[in-house]
């Protein structure tokens, strides 16, 4: 384990292998399944899925608010599947979470400043009330939400706002890895750029490092410097931004990005490959390609055993038997459009 | 822009959020009028004494029986010639003692029990349902009975045996409340930051599922003043001559129709009780709810 | 109103009015439909999108929304004016609208078919018998791409994708000649959403429906609309041929903000330019333009006069500006 972190010693999380299986009535329903990856430092990995692939799971999974079946979770080297209960507490402060719906992730109850104050709280970081009260201004201040709203209810408020508070609440604690779980799915495409410069700036101002879960591709190639695509549970592919959208490998990859509507209309009418059927359950999966039962390329090889993730160029790995042959293949490409 | 004046306003503005809950509170009409009954028979309690002496409600005169209402006797005297109107106002301590303290103590209790079912559910919900699914097999008043008979009949006993036959009610109340609490996302984010269960039970689970419970246990006081007139009735409540609502109505029923003022005025005060209590929990409930905020 | 039109609204407001406010949704609509065609109406929650549909439903809830201005002439008839046994006759029959959420639209304890022939049960002016209900019923499953087989399969049995092709399927079963659709693929994932855009289109290029298309993505309608309507706050801010929308010179500030506020994925710029502020209280009269508080170009004019409508070929925008500030904009 030691000459792995010595390899990639700038990554500030590593995930080896993680597994989280539910049981449920029919069997297990893997949500994550043995999956891998690296953040390093001030950077953010984007993980793009339908509804449904175990994206969200993934996130808590690697906060730990999930316990894992398997694998292992690196926190700057320290493996967080095997810490105490102690050991949490010293370090959830560190790592902290964006929720998705800024409706139902804001305690009606409570006020603006007590929502944002309540991390400073719990954890006892601060010695006096004023100290809380004057970090809880500045961070208002940095999110952008005006001093009058400190009594505010989050009702009272429109969605930009509560997911300002939301950001508030996570970066309160100087944290130093941030999951965004849907930050802006459930906002106005005004406010939701405005959300998601704020949170561009945040990071290069405080230096955090994001791993952001979106099922929307265009703000997941905006925001992150690397892309992780994931189908039921399972990495498919993971590459840099601009190479994931410029060269996509897997079938799976490529009909997702087919699949956006872009708002353009040289590109219009561009009769396109449509996915058939559906995600098939993550309950008891058969072995093999997940995505086999939709892939149009499937042969007998993509049921049998595991199909790995391997590297199809420097730094662009794809898990599909055929990746090589397709790559660049007949989809409509952002560069072709 | 200067720091000390704005955290000040902060200040004043939380001591003004007391401020505005009573504001908010007085605003409403319904709750008002049921908070001046309360008020009334508030006093009506505490000045017992001084509005008619403990001695005139058991002091008994045969050639003053069952007489109606009238200027030596206000509500009319009952089978033993006793004034209705001083065991009406003595009764008044006895059965609001009994319906508020059972009902807190049910509430206090079914809100441990249920909010721990609710909120960590598997082994420790399981527990907790299955012994309360055994207590809410017997009926309530047989409960009841059972533990006076145990303890012996006094007003303690009787409080503690009524609040074990509400408690099993109201865990079951408070868990279906929290189960729907518990899983939005807020309470996901409060574990998030590394809040702890307890404070995420008083802090974030019980306000938000309050609406119900004050309701239940406002409903529940009246319940316990009628239950405790059923004890009464075979002996293991409050022992006579001391007079107490429920009795009083229970009495009453032999002379329904050659007496009904008997049932009309104890049966007045119940009434009012109960109503004010309900006026009051829902009007609580809506000014502690910033959404219902005008 | 020429025979090419199938719909034709003009100047239409609603209102809602409770004891506490009164909220300005729609102000002052107008726009036209032409048979087969598809109108995209395109704005942010809140704006007045779904108002108008229910409007032209006439779906509006009876106790607080109020009707003050405004001609809703459909096939040349005023659907305002109309008696609720006329409507009867229209909604459903002519006009149908998919509705947003498949979760919800439709009830868990009936079978699909059920729920499907429902519609021609209620309409039933062939009085056609309970045999060629079913067939009907079934043909419409097999045209949104379900297995007829699966008409007694009850809505939990489907997923989400599969649902939106039921309420779709209800939709169409009478052969309306007019469809709103109010977001019809918002709940629904990328993969499954192209699948039911593509089937919603194929559909109406074959049977020739027009439509309406209410979505805030703009994605969807350069793929979808033949015209656009950008609404705001309640106000139809421009208005014209998807061209003159996606490609003209001329744009109301407001469009531009909704073009700059999506992340593109064919440019590489690091930063978005959002619409700084927040949509106007509805419940507040506007005297000047409703966009001028958020709006980089606004001058004092703009906040105190209502603007004209200004047109070129078609292309409206409702603005004091238009045509004139992309020359200053070029400067």
């Amino acid at each position: 384990m030691s000459d792995r972190l010595n390899e990639n010693s700038e990554s500030i999380m590593q995930v080896r292998n993680l597994k989280k299986y539910f049981k449920i009535n029919r069997g297990y329903l893997h949500a994550v399944d043995d999956v891998t990856f690296d953040i390093p430092r001030g950077k953010t990995l984007g993980v793009v899925g339908e509804s449904g692939c175990g994206k969200s799971t993934l996130g808590r999974t690697v906060l730990r608010l999930n316990e894992p079946t398997g694998g292992e979770i690196l926190f700057h080297g320290q493996d967080l599947v095997k810490a105490d209960k102690r050991e949490m507490k010293q370090i959830r402060p560190r790592m902290q979470m964006i929720f998705q719906d800024p409706y139902s992730s804001l305690n009606g109850r409570m006020t603006t400043a007590q929502l944002i104050a309540e991390p400073l709280i719990v954890n006892k970081v601060c010695r006096s009330r004023s100290e809380i009260d004057e970090r809880v201004d500045n961070m208002m201040d940095t999110v952008g939400l005006a001093k009058r709203l400190v009594m505010a209810y989050p009702h009272e408020l429109d969605g930009g706002r509560r997911q300002r508070i939301g950001v508030a609440r996570a970066l309160i604690l100087n944290p130093e890895f941030v999951v965004c779980d849907e930050p802006v799915s459930a906002l106005d495409v005004s406010i939701q750029a405005q959300i998601l410069n704020l949170l561009m700036d945040l990071q290069e101002q405080m230096g955090l490092t994001y791993m952001f879960i979106t099922h929307n591709l265009s703000v997941v190639k905006h925001i992150s410097d690397r892309i992780m695509v994931m189908y039921l549970g399972r990495c498919v592919e993971e590459a840099d931004a601009d190479e994931i959208f410029d060269h996509p490998c897997h079938p799976y990859t490529k009909a997702l990005l087919a699949a956006i509507p872009i708002p353009d209309i040289s590109s219009q009418h561009v009769r396109r490959e449509l996915l058939q059927g559906e995600v098939t359950s993550p309950v008891n999966p058969k072995p093999g390609c997940r995505f086999a039962a939709r892939c149009p390329y499937a042969d007998d090889a993509c049921r049998q055993g595991d199909i790995p993730l391997k590297e199809v160029a420097p730094g662009h790995k794809a898990a599909c038997l055929k990746a090589a042959g397709l790559s660049g293949a007949d989809v409509r490409q952002p560069e072709q459009a | 822009m200067n720091k000390s004046v704005q955290k000040t306003n902060r200040k004043s503005r939380r001591m003004a959020s007391v401020k505005e809950f009573w504001r908010r509170f007085i605003k409403n009409k319904t709750a008002l009028a049921g908070f001046v009954i309360l008020c009334f028979i508030l006093f009506i309690v505490i000045f017992a004494d001084v509005i008619v002496p403990y001695s005139k409600c058991i002091e008994q005169a045969g050639s003053e029986r069952l007489q109606g209402p009238g200027p030596a006797h206000w509500f009319g005297t009952d089978e033993y010639g006793r004034d209705l109107f001083a065991r009406v106002i003595h009764g008044s301590r006895y059965s609001l003692i009994i319906g508020v303290s059972t009902s807190l103590m049910a509430l206090f209790f079914g809100a441990i029990l249920g909010a721990s079912a609710g909120y960590f559910g598997g082994m420790v919900d399981n527990i907790i349902m299955r012994i309360t699914d055994v207590f809410m097999c017997v009926p309530p008043i047989l409960l009841s009975l059972a533990v006076v008979a145990a303890l012996g009949t006094n007003l303690r006993n009787l409080i503690i045996a009524m609040t074990i036959s509400c408690v099993p009610g109201n865990v079951r109340l408070i868990r279906s409340v929290v189960l729907t609490v518990a899983d939005q996302d807020y309470v996901e984010a409060a574990r998030s930051y590394g809040t702890g269960n307890g404070r995420i039970i008083f802090r974030y689970v019980l306000p938000n599922a309050m609406g119900p419970i004050i309701v239940n246990t406002t409903m529940c006081i009246s319940d316990m003043i009628l239950s405790a007139a059923g004890l009464s009735f075979i002996g293991m409540g409050i022992q006579p001559p001391a007079p107490e609502w429920g009795s009083l109505l229970s009495n009453a029923e032999t002379y329904l129709f050659s007496a009904p003022y008997l049932l009309v005025f104890p049966g007045i005060f119940i009434i009012l009780t109960s109503l004010a209590f309900n006026l009051v929990g829902d009007g609580l409930t809506d000014a502690l709810d910033p959404k219902l905020k005008d | 109103m020429s025979d090419n039109e199938i719909l034709k609204v003009k100047d239409l407001s609603i209102l809602y009015k409770t004891d506490l406010e009164t909220v300005y949704a729609v102000n002052h609509v107008s726009f036209t439909l032409n048979k087969g065609q598809t109108l995209g109406l395109v704005g942010e929650t809140g704006a007045g999108k779904t108002t108008t549909a229910l409007g032209i439903m006439s779906l509006l809830p009876k106790r607080t929304a109020r009707v003050t201005s405004g001609e809703i002439l459909f096939e040349g008839q005023d659907l305002l004016k109309m008696s609720e046994k006329e409507l009867l006759g229209i909604r459903g029959q002519k006009i149908s609208m998919i509705f947003q959420d498949p979760m919800t639209a439709l009830n868990p304890v009936l079978t699909v078919g059920d729920q499907i022939g429902e519609t021609v049960r209620l309409h039933n002016t062939k009085n056609l018998s309970r045999e060629e209900i079913e067939k009907k019923v079934e043909d419409t499953l097999e045209l949104v791409g379900i297995p007829k087989e699966r008409k007694n399969e009850y809505p939990y049995q489907f997923s989400g994708g599969m649902r939106q092709r039921v309420v779709i399927a209800m939709a169409l079963i009478c052969d309306p000649r007019m469809l709103i659709a109010d977001e019809p693929t918002t709940a629904l994932d990328v993969t499954i959403q192209a699948q039911v855009l593509s089937m919603i289109c194929d559909l109406q290029r074959k049977y020739g429906t027009s439509m309406i298309m209410i979505t805030h993505d703009l994605g969807v309608v350069a793929e979808t609309c033949d015209t656009v309507g950008v609404v705001y706050a309640g106000e139809i801010v421009e208005y014209g041929q998807l061209a003159d929308i996606f490609a003209g010179e001329d744009h109301h500030p407001y469009t531009e903000g909704l073009f700059g506020s999506i992340p593109n994925l064919k440019t590489k710029a690091r930063r978005l330019q959002p619409i700084e502020g927040l949509m106007p209280d509805p419940t507040v009269p506007v005297e000047g333009c409703r966009f001028a508080p958020r709006c980089k170009y606004a001058t004092d004019q703009c906040r105190s006069k209502k603007p004209p409508l200004w047109e070129k070929d078609g292309h409206q925008i409702r603005c004091h500006f238009a045509g004139i500030r992309k020359e200053a904009k070029h400067e």
